[in-house]
């Protein structure tokens, strides 16, 4: 029987869906700790990072809540939508139908604003989580977080005044909280024209069109991106 | 040959319900799941209800309908003592579900002294536990099933030409001998190819049946021609099969019966899948505290998962459990049970997924949704398809998990497409808050949180309005955006991206899209309908 290919192969210690990219060196060994609760802090944006590379990475997630969660940019950033559902309105009991998606799901992305838990049910869906190994990916007040990821505000790149689109979008995520050493990454989502370090490519740029004369796209030739924000 | 008798509770559902919610047989009573009613009585249908309809539609053709939801356990466990009753009529006894049983026949009709007096001891030990049952005698399995449908008993032989009688509906009506829904398929298809009745399906040459329709039409085809039922290459049973578990302390309340039935069944198909082989048939046997050994055998048309296996077992314990509790005479906790698979098949492509466990962890994400789907109604749980568009949110839709998207995705090169990177929120509704930072700094503290849902006005520097002209192009230079009452100033924007779509449908929307950075706040999609120099602008997508 193959399994378990990741813990006996030997070259990861941590088992659990992958972290985009340059997010890497936040989490001990690059992924998001199967059987905690994560909290996430700050901008959808990195909400859809999380989600686009635990789906490509092969983990399967739910998503309750957030019904205008931007899929598009999932798919973008090399997401797979097979592997991904959603329950945008999980109605009074959003905890009771979170507990049932722990025990299917490796990655469960829970809504604060339709989903708020008391300490003790907290702890409960917790355990659960913990003995099927899934992620539970909460806001930052869920009770009992292990791990939190704080988004900040973006830096756009690429848009002037009137000239050029918006093409890349530069986050600093910092993550805490147990055996997590307390840094910040930049995380780079779309064509990085600026700047050095680790940026993560966009996989989509496939959809962007060549001409944009014969789009209606701006016409003014892109210039040097500057940084705005 | 040995000889096959099917005995047929007709409506199991609706009998287990009316007993479980203590109303007469004779009250109208359908079982709805989710999705409509899945079995009604007698009295329903007489009253206009029918499988398939919506819960509400039921109730307004028969106002005094009982409903129940559907519970494959209660099913169970109520159907414990009529397969009991037979058990003390009858040998060898494999429950195929709640609800249907097949014995070999040959023994019972020798013992009892002929086919009538074995048919009559069967209705009257169902009877006596207070049950309504159907019997069919045939050589095959499948012909009995349909069989005890008519109440017909066969002489030996006469499969074929009983069958050929048949409507290849029939072949859809038996879950436990295939998947009504693939089976949907083909006799829908057979019905367009002119094939009325499985006389005329199985004189189909059998290899030209698999070629074109697949192993599950294969199956139908060996049923519909009467061939023996089993696949004929039934493997030697290894050695080592079985699991056994003893129960410390005894095992006596359902909800520990059925966490230990999976953990069992877990271990059965560990098993199986390291001797390389699927179950067909299982015994489940245990062992009372007084040393009394019961045991059922559980039969199946397609190889047990683990999650079936699981089930039968904890419906098995469910009525034995409950089953003791009520009549008192099989009684006592269980200290020990046994799995042991009766009959096996080559894995093969009946295996779950190339490695097992990616299998398994599709089987698990199936059930949470159907349970989530359950609790919350089938529209409740969806899934996204990627569909193709231009606009941040026409590029993904979601449909109800299980079913498919209407459409097939659009390949287009989509002109005008918002280009990469998307915005993280699309279509921000009345709940969403945007927060606007006290200063520049990215590290400032959150001022205010904005409601974007009903639009923003966008500004020159001096106060003017800028929309869109019917030239495309916006109306000024923009300078501010009003957010909910408070201004900001722009750091950036992009020229209009016009999109003039569905004047083919009759429904023209000639609008236009801009890209916009205020200060101390997160960049955003715009979009207005072009010839509107109002200045508002609604919110398509937040770039955060």
């Amino acid at each position: 029987m193959v399994s378990r290919g990741a813990a006996t192969s030997g070259l990861r210690t941590e088992r659990g869906p992958a972290l985009p990219e340059s997010l890497v060196e936040l989490l001990p060994g690059g992924v998001l700790p199967a059987g905690r609760s994560v909290g996430v802090a700050g901008g959808a944006g990195l909400r859809v990072g999380l989600l686009a590379s635990a789906t490509a990475s092969g983990a399967r997630c739910a998503v309750v809540g957030y019904p205008t969660l931007g899929l598009a940019a999932v798919e973008e950033q090399g997401g797979d939508l097979d592997r991904l559902a959603m329950i945008p309105e999980p109605g009074a009991d959003a905890a009771s139908v979170v507990s049932v998606l722990v025990d299917g799901f490796d990655v469960v992305m829970v809504d604060p604003a339709v989903c708020v838990v008391s300490p003790s049910r907290g702890r409960v869906l917790a355990g659960r989580a913990r003995v099927s190994g899934a992620v539970l990916l909460v806001g930052p007040a869920w009770p009992g977080v292990d791990v939190l990821l704080q988004s900040r505000a973006c830096v756009y790149g690429g848009l002037g005044a009137g000239s050029g689109r918006l093409e890349s979008q530069t986050t600093f995520v910092r993550g805490s909280g147990g055996s997590v050493l307390p840094r910040a990454v930049e995380w780079v989502v779309g064509r990085r024209s600026h700047g050095a370090g680790a940026g993560r490519r966009s996989s989509a740029g496939v959809r962007a069109p060549r001409d944009p004369d014969a789009t209606g796209g701006p016409r003014v030739p892109h210039e040097v991106a500057e940084r705005v924000g | 040959m040995s000889r096959v008798m099917a005995v047929w509770c007709p409506d199991w559902p609706t009998v287990a319900a009316a007993r479980h919610e203590g109303c007469g047989v004779l009250r109208p009573l359908a079982v709805v799941d989710a999705r409509g009613v899945v079995a009604c009585n007698a009295a329903a249908r007489r009253a206009g209800v029918r499988r398939g309809l919506r819960r509400r539609e039921a109730q307004f053709r028969c106002p005094e309908l009982v409903v129940a939801p559907v519970d494959e356990g209660r099913d169970a466990a109520e159907f414990e003592q009529i397969v009991r009753a037979l058990d003390a009529a009858v040998p060898g006894i494999e429950v195929l579900r709640p609800g249907l049983v097949v014995l070999p026949a040959d023994g019972a009709v020798r013992y009892h002294g002929g086919v009538e007096a074995t048919v009559s001891a069967v209705v009257e030990a169902v009877s006596e536990a207070g049950g309504d049952c159907r019997v069919g005698l045939a050589d095959e399995l499948p012909t009995a099933v349909y069989a005890a449908r008519d109440a017909r008993c066969l002489e030996p032989g006469r499969d074929a030409e009983y069958l050929a009688e048949l409507s290849v509906g029939v072949l859809v009506l038996e879950p436990s001998l295939g998947d009504p829904a693939e089976l949907g398929e083909l006799v829908a298809l057979l019905r367009r190819l002119g094939v009325h009745t499985l006389g005329r399906f199985a004189e189909l040459p059998a290899r030209d049946v698999t070629t074109r329709f697949g192993p599950a039409a294969a199956t139908a085809h060996r049923i519909a021609g009467a061939v023996p039922f089993r696949p004929p290459s039934v493997t030697a049973l290894p050695d080592g099969l079985e699991v056994v578990h003893r129960c410390d302390p005894p095992l006596d309340r359902v909800d520990t019966a059925a966490f230990l039935g999976r953990r069992l069944a877990e271990e059965l198909h560990t098993a199986l899948a390291a001797a390389g082989v699927s179950c067909l048939r299982l015994s489940i046997a245990a062992v009372l505290e007084g040393g009394r050994r019961i045991e059922r055998v559980w039969r199946c048309s397609a190889p047990l998962t683990p999650d079936a296996t699981a089930d039968r077992m904890r419906w098995q314990l469910e009525g034995w459990l409950t089953g003791s509790a009520l009549s008192g005479e099989e009684g006592g906790p269980v200290v020990e049970l046994q799995l042991e698979p009766l009959e096996v098949a080559p894995a093969g492509e009946l295996q779950e997924g190339l490695w097992g466990e990616a299998g398994l962890a599709r089987a698990r994400v199936h059930r949470a949704l159907a349970r989530a789907q359950g609790l919350l109604g089938p529209d409740a749980v969806r899934v996204p398809v990627a569909v193709g568009g231009r606009g941040p949110g026409d590029r993904v839709r979601s449909v109800p998990y299980g079913e498919t998207s209407g459409e097939p995705p659009l390949e287009g090169p989509w002109p005008g497409a918002l280009p990469a990177p998307s915005p993280s929120v699309v279509w921000p509704d009345a709940a969403y808050r945007l927060p606007l930072r006290e200063g520049a700094d990215p590290e400032a503290p959150v001022a205010a949180e904005l409601p974007v849902a009903g639009g923003v006005v966008v500004l020159t520097a001096g106060g003017e309005p800028v929309g869109v002209g019917l030239r495309g192009l916006l109306t000024g230079r923009p300078g501010l955006v009003e957010l909910g009452g408070r201004r900001c100033g722009l750091l950036g924007w992009s020229r209009p991206w016009p999109v003039d779509e569905r004047w083919w449908a009759g429904q023209p929307q000639r609008r236009a899209r801009i890209q916009v950075v205020p200060e101390r706040t997160a960049a955003l999609l715009l979009g207005c309908a072009v010839g509107d120099a109002s200045g508002r602008w609604r919110v398509e997508g937040v770039y955060e």
